[in-house]
């Protein structure tokens, strides 16, 4: 079992579209220019970044219809958005639903586009309910957070593509025009062949939980879990998957997206002190063919080293990303740095989306992003487990970590915080 | 909606006594701040001396400020001057009242404790306390509380905001990806710990202390070439910022204020600011009432060299927030600004508590 073969061919075609990433809109003049109804499934900051990509990526689109757990983030983010696209928003109250079944409700509203961008524990069912209503979807990361559900991500991409709807990721370095650059240079060969991947992502507690004394005893376990769903495993899949993700895909993407070997590890959770289950840091190594390693350092804690870079080691030289990125010789001299305007990835994945979606192409990126999102499920379960996971043991699991018929007012224990050696991969 | 942005000139810094208190609910704070600050006396012009303020926050580390005398000034480049931009003219001479400016920028020594602050807070800094980070909430002081808590800071940032330059949060390093709201709440920080009035410089101030007395393109001379002995920029920076205080100061002590980090100061940035300059005037600013732009002085270590001169001039835009992936965007935080810093100014003069309050709360609120 080999999910990840295709990747390449993926890889190729990203490759090939940075040429027009900045600006890809005149290809707009070609294929269909109907409106386009775009419904936005999580409301939050994100989800609202991404309403404000998409409106802006395409000049014949309206934001139709929006749905978030919580009827103050919609008018919140109705509020940000309606400052800067009056005319492109029609989101009367009849079109605005809260709850968690409110998904349906927008895919029953007549959108054509959706914006995935609740917590990722949400992601496969209304990725899977999106591809059954017929809609082009924006799936923003990670893609799910335990491994039934990447594989209905895989299941929901190949339907998809029946379907002939287009599937967009929201994995954003993949777009910024400097770390494709950098990228561009490993996977050239430029530097010869990979030698190994040092990644790091090492920063704060992005999001830190209520107070468990301020809990409004009115809450249920699971709506408390909700408001607070980046501490709870269930819902963010842990820092490892909701946030360094990131830095497992640009491993991905230096190892020309081939399949892993095996992942091991160690980690744990030291600082936190909210009622959650997630640990806060993680250290990984993934074994790739060739006897290429690739580690991974990732760390939510306060008053600690920092740093969040990518460091690609090949024959010749080193690739250093995200924020500088540039090339080293192997002594350690810088040798060529990339320097241009910023440009906004987010822009770019709306933009190159949009522009698919336009010419009819079949932009699906569900294999790829189910994929990734696999990767730093490998990664986590070795270090949670204390075992040398192999990629089709991970494959073959069915680890699925809470029911989809969850109501906000059911009783939802956090469950046990893994202990390695014994915790186990079911 | 663009306001209109008026010049203010004389020994009060604003005049701006019509227009509404902005934040009237951060009022508390600033009061409570104000009455540790007005306990003790102004000095006089000619007792100013070199001083290091502790930061209890900051594990006591010190902030060192040198004095800058008061005096005129000429303001602006003269059009001969190579690679110059219209908005550094016209020239008028001006008066600046004495202050005192760090001797370097500021580093995250004093800033990290500021952003790294251990406390749960809504978006607009204020303490959270309803679950809910997008309301505001009242700065009542509560158990294990201090009134510095009560100040608006930061929440935590994505990523790490040295963004992997020098060595991660350094202590030597200059604190950057800063906007002036956040660099405004710091100086109230650092002012409620300390007892003295902290802000940032206005754009007089800082070109004054620049300058030092010089006329010429640069505090050394006209000489670009002798760049690499007092400033970080685009040719000797390595692609990243440096530690402070490693190259030669300027004739007042000053250190970096060519190069390393571009510096906030305080006025909306005006292409045509000088233009209602009078010669003779004191003080002259303009009040920020807009978010965008405010000045940015000194050049840094991604620029070139005609950058770093003493008259040049930029303004914030929001494209350096363009990688903050959420709407609203942070207040706190210049994603696409590893270049921009700041340091900070005591007048000798305190202000008067409304004075006070509007220097520290600038621009529309708690805004993007």
């Amino acid at each position: 079992m080999n999910p990840i073969t295709n990747r390449r061919l993926f890889l190729r075609s990203a490759a090939a579209t940075t040429l027009i990433a900045g600006f890809p809109n005149i290809l707009l003049a070609q294929g269909s220019n109907a409106k386009l109804k775009i419904g936005l499934v999580g409301c939050g900051g994100r989800g609202t970044g991404a309403a404000d990509q998409a409106l802006s990526a395409d000049p014949n689109v309206v934001l139709w219809a929006m749905a978030d757990a919580f009827g103050g983030q919609i008018s919140n983010s109705l509020n940000n958005l309606s400052k800067k696209f009056s005319g492109k928003i029609d989101v009367p109250e009849a079109r605005q639903f809260t709850g968690l079944d409110a998904y349906q409700k927008l895919l029953d509203s007549g959108v054509d586009v959706v914006l995935l961008a609740s917590p990722p524990g949400f992601r496969p069912l209304h990725l899977r309910a999106a591809i059954e209503a017929g809609k082009h979807v924006f799936a923003e990361k990670p893609m799910a957070v335990d491994v039934a559900g990447v594989k209905s991500v895989m299941e929901s991409a190949k339907l998809a593509k029946q379907k002939n709807l287009t599937l967009q990721h929201g994995f954003c370095w993949r777009f910024s025009p400097n770390t494709r650059a950098g990228y561009g240079k490993v996977l050239s060969g430029e530097l010869g062949r990979v030698v190994s991947v040092y990644g790091t992502y090492m920063g704060g507690v992005p999001k830190p939980s209520t107070a468990v004394a301020d809990r409004d005893p009115k809450l249920g376990d699971v709506e408390w879990q909700v408001r607070n769903w980046m501490a709870h495993e269930w819902l963010s899949g842990g820092p490892l998957l909701e946030q360094a993700i990131h830095t497992v895909d640009k491993i991905a993407w230096a190892m020309n997206d081939v399949a892993p070997i095996a992942a091991r590890g160690c980690g744990g959770r030291t600082q936190r002190s909210d009622d959650g289950n997630v640990w806060d840091h993680y250290e990984v190594t993934f074994e790739y063919p060739n006897e290429v390693l690739c580690h991974i350092h990732q760390r939510q804690m306060g008053g600690c080293f920092s740093e969040v870079k990518d460091r690609v080691h090949c024959e010749k030289g080193i690739m250093e990303a995200p924020d500088r990125v540039l090339t080293k010789d192997i002594s350690g001299k810088i040798n060529w740095a990339y320097r241009g305007d910023n440009t906004n990835m987010y822009q770019v994945c709306h933009n190159e989306w949009f522009a698919a979606i336009r010419k009819g192409e079949p932009l699906n990126t569900g294999e790829y992003m189910a994929n990734s999102t696999m990767l730093a499920i490998l990664g986590r379960e070795a270090a949670h487990s204390g075992q040398r996971v192999t990629w089709a043991e991970l494959w073959n699991a069915t680890q699925d970590l809470a029911p989809d018929s969850l109501q906000m007012g059911d009783k939802h224990p956090t469950a046990t915080v893994p202990v390695p050696g014994r915790y186990k991969l079911i | 909606m663009l306001r209109p942005t008026a010049l203010f000139l004389g020994s009060c810094l604003l005049a701006q006594a019509d227009e509404p208190l902005p934040n009237p609910n951060l009022l508390p704070t600033t009061k409570a701040i104000y009455e540790i600050i007005r306990k003790k006396a102004d000095l006089e012009a000619k007792d100013m001396q070199p001083y290091a303020d502790k930061v209890p926050l900051a594990e006591n580390a010190e902030i060192s400020l040198v004095p800058i005398p008061g005096g005129e000034f000429v303001i602006g480049s003269p059009e001969k001057e190579e690679k110059r931009d219209a908005d550094e003219g016209p020239q008028h001479r001006v008066k600046v009242e004495p202050f005192w400016m760090a001797k370097v920028e500021t580093t995250w020594n004093f800033y990290r404790p500021f952003m790294e602050n251990g406390k749960n807070r809504n978006k607009d800094g204020t303490l959270n306390r309803d679950s809910n980070l997008t309301t505001t909430e009242a700065p009542e002081v509560k158990e294990n509380e201090t009134l510095v808590d009560t100040v608006t800071q930061p929440t935590p940032p994505y990523v790490p905001m040295h963004f992997s330059m020098g060595d991660g949060y350094s202590k030597e390093y200059p604190a950057v990806g800063v906007t002036q709201h956040a660099a405004n709440q710091f100086c109230q920080w650092l002012s409620a710990q300390t007892g003295h009035f902290y802000r940032l410089p206005t754009e007089a101030e800082w070109e004054y202390a620049c300058r030092a007395g010089t006329t010429t393109a640069y505090s050394w001379g006209d000489d670009a070439s002798k760049m690499g002995d007092y400033a970080w920029f685009a040719e000797n920076s390595e692609f990243q910022y440096q530690k402070v205080g490693t190259k030669k100061p300027n004739p007042w002590g000053l250190h970096d204020m060519h190069g390393n980090v571009a510096e906030l100061v305080l006025d909306q940035y005006l292409a045509n600011a000088y233009e209602a300059y009078k010669d003779g005037a004191t003080h002259p600013f303009s009040y920020p009432v807009n978010r965008y732009p405010t000045a940015v002085r000194g050049g840094h270590w991604d620029a070139d060299a005609d950058q770093l001169r003493s008259a040049n001039r930029i303004g914030t835009t929001p494209d350096w927030k363009v990688r903050d992936p959420q709407i609203p965007k942070s207040i706190w935080y210049f994603t696409d600004a590893p270049f921009l810093g700041f340091r900070v100014v005591r007048p000798l003069k305190t202000p008067t508590l409304e004075e006070m309050h509007r220097i520290w709360n600038t621009s529309p609120g708690a805004s993007e």
